[in-house]
């Protein structure tokens, strides 16, 4: 097993031994995903997707977040998103700062190179217009959709429309 | 000098006729399974950017595969802490001072980079292949794939699987015509092969969450709703399966709701139907964010609400493929 896999990391392996592979695991580990993913009678999840506790601690720890309450400068920096990932990426590969330490202080509102900050770090400190019915309107579906369908969004952000979309929105339907 | 500018001109010539190739179905499945096994039983470790709609967050990601099998942490490095813990194929969250709470299997395979298409044949019916270039994203080179839908009814997809062990390395849905960006997941750091320090998967935040909840027993559907059998699906969208139904309790609503999950191999909608009078509100209700669409629409006393990661039509469709019997 140890063989095939560092072969595999080698790149030293074809759709044969891919199938060899597939079949190995499922005898040796017996319970299986390859058989368990074509499963659509999955045992249904009766039980809440979300406790109420969670949702109240959630919600209360969201609205102190400031990162959460500031996605406008964030929508605006990415408005170009294939440009804006090559400098990205161009970015943490060449500046000789850990990626991980870079990107938490950009999310925390700080500089993204190549982008003019100071007007959008002013819209950062305001506060979204939401319109607060169309959120709670909204996002107990999200919530159940996310739970379910395991978007790898799920619980990462809970706030879905800000104030911008949320107008984009209501002028358009 | 200009021998380069004809190389250059010569690959570039080469890279846009690569564009156009197209996978056949067994080329095409055995990606996915390639992906799918890649992801579960490779040792790696790495950090991500996830992006979407006005969300940029980054996760350490931790991933170990032995005799006991799967193993991995994933944290979040941007706002909450939030910490993804998997054994196999169960995932449990933990949040600072909230009871830590499980995702399910299905849930828990759909979790960057271990995707795993619900259905590979569903996939294949649904969308066409494209072999794009070859890219190098976090320091490895990486085939690019792109999943053409072959209706207007979901997005494109891009995948880039590292070249020797079919890693998902970047993973992106467009939108349909004009191509933004919708979501994004890409790795910036990564290191692939090698031991895992047991450590490095201990979960952090369980010491600060709140006891683990008790997991309640499934319950059989209670026999008024009587699941599906109480509503007609007529015209669904094509290309959707129902993969799974439940009765879901929604966050600030009284009465449980009638969830059904569809999917079409990458993208899942959901359905919810609830009596009409249990929440008064103008209608239909139509929202986007983009990433996710959203169609709200009562008839017969019955709202139905339908939302995805597909195109506005695409909810709207389903919400007027169900009615009640």
């Amino acid at each position: 097993m140890q063989e095939k896999l560092s072969a595999m990391v080698d790149g030293e392996w074809d759709d044969h031994e891919l199938d060899a592979l597939m079949a190995s695991i499922s005898q040796e580990e017996g319970a299986d995903v390859w058989r368990d993913y074509h499963l659509i009678g999955d045992a249904m999840n009766q039980r809440s997707v979300l406790s109420g506790d969670f949702m109240a601690n959630f919600s209360t720890r969201l609205e102190q977040e400031p990162a959460i309450l500031a996605p406008n400068a964030m929508r605006r920096r990415m408005v170009v998103p294939h440009k804006r990932w090559v400098a990205l990426s161009m970015a943490a590969s060449v500046v000789l700062v850990s990626a991980t330490a870079w990107y938490v202080s950009s999310a925390r509102g700080l500089t993204v190179p190549g982008t003019p900050a100071g007007n959008e770090l002013l819209a950062a400190n305001q506060p979204i217009k939401v319109a607060p019915q169309v959120v709670e309107e909204v996002n107990p579906y999200l919530f159940a959709h996310q739970a379910m369908s395991g978007n790898p969004g799920f619980s990462h952000k809970p706030v879905i429309l800000t104030g911008a979309e949320a107008e984009r929105a209501a002028g358009h339907h | 000098m200009k021998l380069r500018m004809g190389l250059c001109s010569l690959l570039l010539l080469a890279s846009s006729v690569q564009a156009a190739e197209l996978l056949t179905s067994s080329e095409s499945a055995g990606l996915l399974k390639r992906m799918a096994v890649s992801a579960r039983i490779l040792n790696y470790s790495g950090v991500y950017l996830y992006h979407h709609t006005d969300v940029m967050e980054t996760f350490r990601l931790v991933h170990a595969y032995d005799a006991g099998g799967e193993q991995e942490r994933r944290e979040s490095l941007d706002g909450i802490p939030r910490e993804f813990v998997r054994n196999n194929d169960q995932i449990t969250c933990y949040l600072p001072n909230v009871r830590p709470f499980m995702l399910d299997r299905r849930a828990a395979n759909k979790f960057f980079p271990g995707v795993i298409p619900d259905q590979i044949l569903d996939v294949l019916n649904n969308y066409s292949f494209k072999r794009l270039g070859v890219e190098r994203v976090a320091g490895y080179e990486c085939q690019s794939v792109l999943l053409e839908p072959k209706d207007k009814l979901r997005n494109p997809h891009q995948l880039c699987l590292e070249t020797n062990t079919g890693l998902l390395l970047k993973s992106t849905m467009f939108a349909p015509e004009r191509g933004d960006l919708l979501e994004h997941f890409v790795f910036t750091q990564l290191d692939i092969g090698g031991p895992i320090d047991k450590r490095a998967l201990k979960s952090v935040l369980a010491s600060k969450a709140l006891p683990l909840e008790p997991q309640p027993l499934p319950k059989a559907l209670p026999a008024p709703l009587g699941g599906a059998s109480q509503f007609v699906m007529a015209n669904l969208p094509s290309g959707f399966r129902l993969v799974k139904e439940a009765l879901s309790k929604l966050p600030g609503k009284a009465d449980p709701v009638q969830h059904f999950l569809y999917s079409d191999g990458m993208a899942t909608v959901s359905v919810f139907v609830e009596p009409a009078s249990s929440n008064p509100v103008a209608l239909p209700l139509s929202r986007s964010n983009k990433t996710v669409n959203f169609y709200s629409r009562q008839a017969d006393g019955w709202r139905v609400t339908a939302l995805g990661e597909v195109p506005l039509r695409t909810v709207q469709l389903f919400t007027q493929a169900f009615s009640v019997r």
